[in-house]
């Protein structure tokens, strides 16, 4: 009987305008969206190339272990051809410096289109399912008990003594069997188009995830088909139950994520920006201010001087063609800045993780009460299935974070705040005094330094001063010469993890709730229809 | 008669379910919108006015110029029309995801939105068995068999349903603007009243072509059943897909280069390759100067340098005469770089303006697209008011660069020759401030003026094809 009953209402509903219009929706908006986010996300691999080849580059052309400061590159989320996320708008660069922990990732992706091109909504794959789907399924099911009841249909059924529940049963499934080829279609289209595109290529684990989106896909849709039935079972007529569909749609699909943000914009307060960086300026003030004390009670002196040497914010220094003595100053002023450095990258992590954890803090409330709607409840489902959701970005700037300590770890395992290494290629057995070195450079005209300071302090022409200095170049007075660290021991920031399941773990119980929702719905859909007067 | 019919279908709306249903949802959102952008506007406020008082600080104590334009800054300050429309200003500035990713993950609520999505529909709800609906009850072939003309009878279902939905938005905007200008905070002038009226206008318009959109849909079908299907599939049409599609449309048409690719290579331009040939002109002009003045062959300290200055004309006269090829030389090399980076970016900028203009002109095929710049160009929170922005930030930073630290530089070295510019604080409390002010409303009218006209031409047209449409629908 249940055969015959789907049979009846998949035939109905195959030759009705709203199949050809629901297919002809998928038809037209599946590909375009799909297209569209495949070209995005070609472009965004051709800059991704381009960030990793120059960061590799940079990384691998130093000489001493200061001036090396690796740079993460994140590729980009192959699964955002799927669902874009917030994969635009979060930076895919992350340098690891000493005297500051990873905070927000540099390099917006999407800033390089035209930004006044915004669109009015974001489309992607999930958006257009979670627009598409839900209006398909209350447009197939919100007739489904009131539309036979006004044929007179519904009353002829059940004087042939069928059973409410197998009625009820052949309805869903009719239903079922009517959206399940367009929603097999839309994927199938959109799998084709992925296979077909140049630069983007699935493995296992995102097929997997493909799958784990056709099943959300799948719950969510039942969901509505349930809303759909369970507001037929109860309105008089199918005009009131359309009605009170399209108004709940609007409501579920669009205003309740909308309003969740407002009031987590409005009552869940975050961190001031401002504030932050005047907290930050203020520690880097004190950083500085502590290190000079440091240097002032070692009697070590503010300023230095080299024969060539360069240096950068973050205690980057590199030192060439100085004397024993210039190289152990500026060794022990390594020694004592860099803890103090990164005691301090330590301090200035404290407010900027709290500022962090106030705008996912806020984020996650906008999350929960978007749960008020499925809509919400996919939304986030599907953008966790494609690591394109706020989770997944600080999942992967924690492991960013992760890697600096295992990169400082890697360094201080060298010991090599203590070592020359950090300052110069030079091998410290060459050093030479202050003596040798003027003797050597002045080719035997002074034999100590004294002499030639004395000297110097006669002439009035800083050329002759120094000229006298260039007569013989030394070997190791300048870079050139020296080979690029062997960094092959040099822990490296470890690729995504592949696995099916990775990070899913939190949307388990979006899923859960969407199960929930759909077993409750059908339930008092099921109530409803027991109750049903089909007169 | 005409009375009658509109007195009849205005009834029939009013103690419908659907219009009830409408009406709450409506007021709820409305309301619901003003109180939180309100409280969105006054914390917008209280943090523009502390970042003005801690520049403020900055000017008047440690100021110098070198990193000046990293502070000072041209910042809009927020105005009262965002407690009701949020305006493209998020979309625009995708910088600020690091400080409020709000935005990005939700879409938030405006009354832009509420017109735009949910007025639209109730417009279709309303009208989308206007003619199929009354012919399923036989209705139609009563009133018809009465003798009342089929012009009267359309145009009362058109009026019917137009001021049914009047009415909830005037009840419902009447009861948020309440709650906008009975907050102290905000300031609320009559130009915003005459831009909120001008909007409302619009809304009205808006959704009386979504009326059309209905009846006429209706006036082609023979059951309300496939009339609503035909309905919801125009609507998506128009509110999902058109505006949507065409800035993709636009970019295939009038492609523009990318602006990553457009900065990296202007960086180039005015960084590296600019110190290179610096460099190189300052090496060759500070030669020639060399020759003029060998005393400058002398290498001295800084002190040195001063004291000579201070107390030798003549080496003063050789001092002024170097540093004047060294800026010389930086100014080529800041200018021939300059205009080749100039190049680039007015190619960039040329390309991004003809691609803008081809997709707002290809989206205004969307009525949402019409009423979405209808109502951000008359609240000053859409592209006409960013562009308004770029104007008043241009000229400011005439004043500021080219009048007012030209004057300061010429100060501090009238007191001092050998002063360094750049990295000498300096009182800036005097410099000229960043003043935004809004757009008169006659030129957010004229900018409003194309949407609207298309909106009205819309209007004009479905009218149309529904009366024609409904003369020759056969009522049997």
């Amino acid at each position: 009987m249940i055969a015959t009953i789907v049979r009846k209402d998949f035939l109905t509903s195959l030759l009705s305008a709203r199949f050809v219009i629901g297919f002809v929706l998928c038809l037209v908006l599946i590909p375009f969206s799909i297209l569209i986010n495949i070209s995005n996300y070609s472009d965004r691999t051709t800059q991704y190339r381009l960030d990793r080849d120059a960061a590799e580059k940079a990384t691998a052309e130093v000489r001493v272990y200061s001036q090396l400061k690796p740079e993460v590159v994140l590729p980009p989320e192959p699964l955002s051809v799927f669902g874009k996320g917030v994969s635009d708008q979060v930076g895919n660069r992350v340098k690891i410096w000493l005297g500051d922990k990873p905070f927000l990732a540099a390099g917006k992706t999407a800033a390089g289109d035209n930004p006044f091109l915004a669109s009015f909504f974001s489309v992607d794959f999930v958006d257009i399912a979670a627009i598409i789907f839900s209006l398909l399924a209350l447009i197939f099911s919100y007739d489904a008990f009131t539309r036979e009841k006004e044929d007179g249909t519904l009353k002829l059924q059940m004087s042939n003594a069928v059973a409410r529940s197998t009625a009820l049963a052949g309805k869903l499934l009719g239903i079922f069997v009517t959206l399940l080829p367009i929603l097999v279609f839309s994927f199938l289209l959109s799998a084709v188009l992925v296979l077909l595109a140049r630069d983007v290529a699935f493995s296992g684990g995102e097929w997997g995830r493909i799958a784990l989106l056709f099943g959300a896909s799948l719950v969510y849709l039942g969901v509505f088909v349930f809303i759909g039935v369970l507001i037929s079972a109860r309105s008089k007529s199918s005009v009131t139950s359309l009605v009170v569909c399209l108004f709940l749609w609007v409501v579920l699909v669009f205003v309740v994520p909308a309003v969740s943000s407002n009031f987590a914009e409005s009552f869940v307060g975050v961190e001031s920006r401002d504030n932050l960086d005047r907290v930050l300026k203020d520690l880097d003030k004190e950083r500085d201010d502590r290190i000079s004390q440091a240097f002032k009670a070692q009697g070590i002196p503010d300023g230095w001087s080299c024969w060539w040497c360069s240096s950068n914010w973050d205690g980057g220094v590199e030192v060439y063609g100085g004397s024993r003595t210039d190289f152990d100053l500026f060794l022990r002023r390594v020694q004592t800045s860099e803890p103090i450095r990164l005691e301090y990258a330590d301090k200035r992590g404290a407010p900027q993780k709290a500022y962090l954890d106030s705008l996912a803090r806020q984020a996650r409330a906008a999350e929960r009460l978007s749960f008020a709607s499925p809509t919400g409840v996919f939304r986030a489902i599907a953008s966790a299935v494609c690591r394109t959701d706020l989770a997944s970005h600080r999942r992967l700037m924690d492991r960013a974070r992760q890697y600096r300590e295992t990169f400082i770890g890697w360094l201080r395992g060298m010991d090599i705040f203590s070592s020359f290494a950090w300052l110069t290629p030079t091998n410290p057995e060459t050093f030479l005094t202050d003596d040798q070195l003027v003797e050597k450079r002045t080719g035997g005209e002074f034999k100590t330094d004294q002499e030639y300071e004395a000297w110097a302090a006669k002439q009035t022409d800083w050329r002759t001063r120094w000229g006298v200095l260039n007569k013989v170049k030394l070997p190791g007075d300048s870079p050139e010469g020296f080979p690029f660290l062997d960094l092959s021991g040099m822990p490296r920031f470890p690729d995504r993890p592949g696995t099916l399941l990775a990070g899913l773990g939190p949307s388990a119980a979006g899923a859960g709730l969407l199960l929930v929702e759909a077993v409750f719905l059908f339930y008092l859909g099921f109530v409803a229809f027991i109750r049903f007067d089909v007169r | 008669m005409g009375k009658t019919l509109i007195a009849k279908e205005m009834r029939a709306h009013l103690l419908s379910f659907r219009f009830l249903a409408s009406f709450i949802i409506l007021f709820v959102l409305v309301v619901l919108t003003a109180i939180v952008l309100t409280g969105d506007y006054v914390r917008k406020l209280d943090e523009y006015s502390g970042r003005q008082a801690e520049i403020d600080r900055y000017l008047r104590s440690y100021a110098h110029f070198n990193r000046i334009q990293n502070v000072l800054q041209p910042a809009q300050p927020p105005i009262p029309f965002l407690a009701l429309i949020r305006g493209l200003t998020a979309d625009v500035n995708m910088e600020a995801f690091d400080d409020d990713p709000l935005p990005v993950m939700f879409p938030l609520i405006d009354l832009t939105f509420v017109v735009a999505i949910l007025m639209s529909l109730i417009a279709l709800i309303l009208t989308y068995d206007a003619v199929s609906g009354e012919k399923e009850e036989g209705t139609l072939k009563l009133m018809l068999a009465n003798g009342v003309p089929r012009s009267k009878i359309i145009l009362a279902k058109a009026a019917g349903a137009g001021l049914a939905l009047v009415g909830p938005l005037l009840v419902s905007l009447a009861a948020g603007m309440l709650v906008i200008i009975l907050h102290p905070r905000v300031g609320w002038t009559g130009l915003d009243w005459g831009a909120l009226g001008l909007i409302v206008a619009g809304a009205v318009l808006y959704g009386g072509v979504f009326c059309l959109v209905g009846i006429f849909v209706s006036s082609v079908h023979h059951s309300s059943g496939s009339s609503i299907m035909t309905s919801l599939f125009v609507w998506t049409l128009l509110v999902l897909v058109v505006p949507n599609l065409s800035p993709y449309v636009a970019s295939f048409l009038s492609p523009a280069p990318s602006r990553i690719k457009i900065a990296r290579e202007t960086a180039r331009l005015t960084d590296v390759d600019r110190d290179d040939l610096g460099g190189k002109l300052q090496a060759e002009y500070q030669g020639q100067v060399l020759k003029d003045y060998p005393v400058l062959a002398e290498r001295l300290s800084e002190a040195e340098v001063k004291r000579r200055v201070a107390e030798d004309p003549d080496y003063r006269k050789a001092y002024e005469a170097n540093r004047a090829a060294s800026e010389r030389a930086w100014a080529e090399a800041n200018r021939i770089q300059g205009d080749k980076a100039g190049l680039l970016r007015a190619d960039l900028a040329r390309k991004e303006e003809a691609q803008t203009d081809l997709a707002r002109a290809i989206s205004m095929v969307s009525p949402l697209a019409d009423f979405a710049y209808l109502a951000t160009d008359l609240s000053s929170t859409g592209t006409r008011n960013q562009a308004h922005f770029g104007r008043l930030a241009r000229l400011w930073g005439q004043a500021f660069y080219r009048d007012y630290r030209t004057k300061k530089i010429e100060e501090l070295r009238a007191k001092d020759p050998t002063a360094d510019a750049w990295n000498t604080a300096v009182d800036m409390s005097d410099a000229p401030r960043f003043r935004y002010a809004e757009e008169g409303l006659g030129g957010r009218v004229q900018a409003a003026l194309p949407p609207f006209a298309v909106l009205l031409g819309y209007g004009v047209i479905l009218f149309a094809a529904a009366y024609v449409s409904f003369i020759r629908y056969d009522v049997r």
